[in-house]
């Protein structure tokens, strides 16, 4: 089982960084500029509101808020994680 | 490429350790489950695949079958292949190389590519945080195995928010474009949507829908489609 999940997983990647991916560049031309944000924006939603296949709030939320307020304050990464992390994590605290 | 500090060494290792301890939890979880350490180590080292692992570990523990629990987990790992379009750039050429380098196509490490100013700098982040985050992966999955219960909860401490808001801070530069915020806004909105009627991982991959509005925005501001396959023109007009 743990091979053909290995198997599976870098199986998935070779495609990606070979012929799929090669196709998929070609197909979106200059929109390839615009496949991370999609990508990384719907991650973080998912992140942030999914949990167990099932939509749901809980208090990631609130991290993640603070996070968003403190990267677009142009704060460094070390700095949006700690303020998340402690934003979720106080508010567990006190809820 | 490593004569002097890169500004990405400490993203990057902020990252993994962030990532790290998130596999203390799984080591804590798969042990818990039964699973012992050799099955941890080549779930964590060979697959590396984060989120499919719990899933892996959670659907045996159930009861499920092996092959469900392959099955689930590689739908979330499809992700990865798309991927692939945007860290091609930042890879070797020659075979060999990308093969090797697909190992490292993890979340974090195309995302921190992309980020950078130029290609050299991409590719060395790509590296970077790729390798990085796979040993904290490893490395964290280990001492959860052995650790137990003794740190207690991740989420307790907040880490589960530590992975969106890494994330969160990766986007914010894509922001800076009309088209960029249509992508974003359009994709977490397809994700959510898909996740009450899909199967955990088929969300992500529906949100590529975004780009057809945001191509719209782009060809009325730009009426050159076609032109300026210059890598990033929205970091330049968020700074």
């Amino acid at each position: 089982m743990l091979a053909a999940l290995a198997a599976g997983s870098y199986g998935i990647r070779v495609l990606g960084v070979t012929t799929l991916g090669r196709i998929v560049e070609q197909r979106l031309g200059p929109l390839v500029s615009l496949l991370p944000v999609t990508l990384f924006s719907a991650l973080v939603a998912l992140m942030t509101w999914e949990r167990a296949g099932e939509l749901a709030l809980d208090a990631r939320v609130v991290g993640v808020v603070a996070g968003a307020l403190a990267a677009w304050r142009r704060a460094s990464m070390v700095v949006v994680i700690l303020v998340a992390m402690a934003a979720t994590a106080g508010f567990r605290a006190f809820t | 490429m490593w004569t002097r500090i890169q500004p990405y060494w400490r993203d990057g290792l902020a990252m993994s350790l962030a990532v790290g301890v998130i596999g203390v939890t799984f080591g804590v979880f798969a042990d818990a489950a039964g699973f012992d350490l050799i099955q941890i180590v080549v779930m964590s080292a060979l697959a590396c695949v984060g989120a499919a692992q719990f899933v892996v570990v959670g659907v045996i523990d159930s009861g499920g079958t092996e092959a469900a629990a392959v099955g689930s987990a590689l739908l979330l790992v499809a992700r990865y292949a798309l991927y692939g379009p945007v860290v091609r750039r930042f890879l070797p050429s020659s075979l060999p190389g990308r093969l090797v380098a697909a190992q490292f196509v993890i979340d974090q490490s195309p995302a921190m590519a992309v980020a950078q100013t130029n290609g050299r700098d991409g590719a060395g982040a790509f590296w970077f945080t790729g390798v990085t985050l796979w040993l904290c992966w490893i490395a964290g999955s280990v001492a959860g195995t052995a650790l137990g219960g003794v740190m207690g909860n991740a989420e307790t401490w907040g880490f589960d928010a530590a992975l969106p808001a890494i994330f969160v801070a990766l986007v914010v530069p894509h922001l800076g474009t009309p088209e960029g915020r249509v992508a974003a806004v359009v994709a977490a909105a397809v994700a959510l949507g898909a996740v009450p009627l899909t199967a955990p991982g088929v969300p992500i991959l529906l949100s590529v829908v975004a780009l057809a509005p945001a191509a719209l925005v782009r060809a009325r501001r730009q009426p050159r489609p076609g032109e300026g396959e210059d890598s990033e023109p929205e970091r330049g007009a968020s700074r």
